[in-house]
């Protein structure tokens, strides 16, 4: 007897030590789980019951000069549905009733569309119009569910398209002002947290964490919408008719530097945009400040104001044009093969004469000339503060493989490559008293700091103002000077310069012509470029008419009344 | 001592509450139901305020659609695009085929005789300067 109870004794023994050890090991685990790693469970069950999302801040609204939106962003709604529910038939003939009307789609396709998704929600629609969704709301049909979402919308059409540029469909900016502008646009997201169930939906009464979004700013541009219309229609009319590959047209104020507008061709429809289209990828960019060419004539005020500038001629100062220039072996023609014997200084700008231009480039010397080039603000960027700007490149006589024929042919605009912004930028510090201003074309930011504002900035003085009010006379003279000027404009005094670009790899030309008016105090400067125009090659037969068309339409526009002198004299 | 526990023990009586289990139990039970019974209300009415909270938090989020909604009518409707179509289709109007120029030689009036509207405002400006009185120049004075 007392051996089994030995025994039982020895069994129940280890009975209690197991027990006791089991309770030691839970009890341990226990201390770890809740004591010692108790913040990393505590974080783990958050996030398995916390979801973080983040909430998009309204984008702010991109405006013209006087506040009109040329982008803003309106309500819209993602459609979606959900699978499960319309697995019944009664409900999914009676939700696709009631759906397939307003998203414009055939009820029966719609159902097997849903059905048809392994995973998630459906999406029926994306970005729905603001007044379908709302109805949507309404109507509220069973396994529908409708999420805002927020569009880009476009007031103004596909108007300055290149300049302002677009937005993902995450509503960052990808292009344009839209990604120079992103972060005072873009506004600050909130992140918010909110507790989920088993499947990932929201809990009704859960916590829900997190700050409200800042909203973006508004941009305000120094762009006027209806001179931007005004040029848009104008310079798509020329590309037609001369059958060009391309163009740029950009209204400057010369005072200031302020852009009043700017267009470039070829561009991309806002309409019509097609983010996997490869072929639309070449249009995204702003010609206008991105592209260089050789701006041809229009280089010869440059170089006239240099040699005026440095006292070396006068307007009245006289040059034999023998109709070739001889520089190191190479020979230099007027563009149309004249020779026009003894001229005037203001002649060789009126016949354009390159010839004459090589004559000034003597005069200066390399050395003074490249000063000019780059106290007009080639070869450097405007910082006008849209991406991707051009420099500009030429080589100056300190640089390698430099020939003194790159003098004679820059001073005539042909070895040297400029953008067009960086070209009339040059051209207003002649017209505004010898001033190179900086360009700019964001007037005003208001976000939620308040509004900053953006003032006129003196680069340098590129001349003295006695030289600008010579060239602006020489200008005017230019134009009014010549008859049947097709730059001329009835009623108000003008200026301006043609410019024919030619290369030596094609036949082709870019045609141009840079204006100003009124001539006693300029209100706007203008370039206009065509490309590669077919019918004709010359900047004064493509280019300045267009110039001529605008001009009366922009100072009707702006206030400027016909000077009574000019309007009696007549056409 | 005995007397006075005695004596004590007179002065003030034990008052006994006796109740049954069946008492008891009764009385647990109503506790019980009108704990649940306050629990329940405060869930209802937490829930309902809750529901509340999330309808008018659609409301909101739908009356700011609509703002947008009317937003984006404004533009539309003051686009240089619908300006244009308006005076053309609904107006009859057509762009200008040509432009006439009208001069109108009328001297301007003398200095005393012009509208003064747009330097009215200047004008009582400066009168107001003039008018200068005791209590505005007190005012003046005053660091606040």
């Amino acid at each position: 007897m007392a051996r089994r109870n030995s025994r039982l004794s020895w069994r129940l023994l280890l009975l209690i030590l197991l027990l006791v050890a089991g309770t030691g090991w839970i009890v341990a685990r226990l201390v770890q789980v809740q004591l010692l790693h108790h913040d990393y469970y505590v974080q783990q069950a958050e996030e398995e019951h916390l979801h973080r999302t983040i909430v998009r801040a309204p984008r702010g609204a991109v405006l013209d000069r006087n506040g009109y939106p040329l982008a803003t962003t309106v309500a819209a709604f993602d459609i979606y549905v959900d699978p499960r529910t319309w697995g019944d038939d009664a409900t999914a003939i009676r939700g696709a009733a009631a759906l397939a009307p307003v998203l414009g789609r055939d009820p029966a396709k719609l159902v097997l569309d849903v059905r048809g998704q392994d995973q998630g929600d459906y999406l029926a629609a994306r970005s729905l119009d603001a007044t379908k969704g709302l109805q949507l709301i309404d109507d509220a049909p069973p396994g529908v569910k409708a999420v805002e979402t927020s569009l880009r919308f476009y007031p103004e059409g596909d108007v300055a398209s290149t300049l302002l540029g677009f937005v993902g469909r995450d509503q960052t900016g990808l292009t344009g002002l839209e990604s120079d502008f992103d972060a005072e646009l873009g506004g600050v997201p909130a992140e918010v947290y909110f507790e989920r169930d088993a499947i990932g939906n929201p809990i009704p009464f859960g916590r829900k964490l997190g700050g409200e979004p800042v909203p973006g700013g508004d941009v305000r541009l120094t762009i006027d919408r209806y001179i931007q219309r005004l040029v848009e229609i104008e310079l798509d009319k020329a590309i037609e008719q001369h059958k060009a590959t391309g163009g740029s047209v950009i209204v400057m104020d010369p005072m200031t530097g302020e852009i009043m507008a700017m267009a470039s061709r070829p561009s991309f429809k806002l309409s019509a945009l097609n983010l996997n289209d490869p072929a639309q990828a070449d249009l995204y960019r702003n010609r206008a400040v991105t592209d260089t060419y050789p701006p041809g004539s229009l280089m010869k005020t440059v170089t006239m104001a240099a040699a005026i500038d440095l006292g070396l001629v006068t307007p009245n100062s006289t040059f034999y044009d023998s109709g070739v220039a001889r520089v190191q072996g190479a020979t230099i023609h007027n563009w149309d093969y004249s020779s026009r014997g003894t001229v005037t200084a203001t002649q060789i700008l009126q016949y354009s004469l390159n010839t004459g231009a090589v004559w000034l480039s003597g005069l200066l010397g390399a050395d003074n000339f490249y000063d000019y080039v780059q106290r007009f603000g080639f070869g450097e960027a405007t910082d006008v503060g849209l991406a991707g700007e051009g420099t500009g490149m030429f080589r100056t006589n300190t640089d390698d493989g430099w020939y003194p024929s790159d003098l004679a042919t820059g001073s005539f605009g042909q070895s040297i490559a400029a953008t067009p912004l960086q070209m009339i930028t040059a051209v207003s510090a002649l017209v505004n008293g010898g001033l190179l201003m900086r360009p700019y074309i964001v007037k005003e930011v208001v976000g939620p700091d308040g509004p900053r504002s953006f003032e006129p900035v003196v680069v340098r003085r590129a001349v003295s103002p006695e030289t600008s009010r010579t060239l602006v006379e020489m200008l005017n003279a230019v134009v009014e000077g010549v008859p049947n000027h097709l730059a001329r404009v009835h009623g108000y005094s003008v200026g301006g310069k043609t410019g024919t670009s030619t290369f030596t790899d094609r036949s082709t030309t870019i045609a141009s012509f840079i204006g100003f008016a009124p001539v006693e105090a300029p209100r706007f400067i203008m370039l206009v470029k065509v490309d590669e125009p077919q019918d004709d090659r010359l900047g004064g037969v493509v280019a300045a008419p267009i110039f001529r068309t605008l001009t009366p339409q922009i100072l009707t526009y702006l206030g400027v009344a016909p000077d009574p002198a000019l309007v009696d004299a007549g056409p | 001592m005995a007397v006075l526990s005695r004596t004590f023990a007179r002065a003030q009586p034990l008052v006994r509450l006796q109740l049954s289990p069946v008492s008891i139990a009764i009385i647990a039970g109503v506790a019980v139901v009108v704990i649940s019974m306050a629990r329940m209300m405060l869930v209802s009415g937490l829930a309902t305020t809750s529901f509340d909270i999330q309808s008018l938090e659609q409301q909101r989020l739908e009356r700011l659609a609509h703002v947008r909604e009317l937003e984006r009518d404004v533009a539309a409707l003051q686009s240089l695009d619908r300006i244009e179509r308006d005076a053309t289709e609904r107006l009859g109007l057509a762009p200008p085929q040509e432009r006439s120029s009208v001069l109108v030689n009328v001297a301007p009036p003398p200095a005393d005789q012009q509208l003064g509207a747009r330097t009215s405002s200047t004008d009582e400006l400066e009168a107001e300067e003039q008018d200068s009185s005791w209590w505005r120049d007190l005012l003046r004075v005053l660091p606040f």
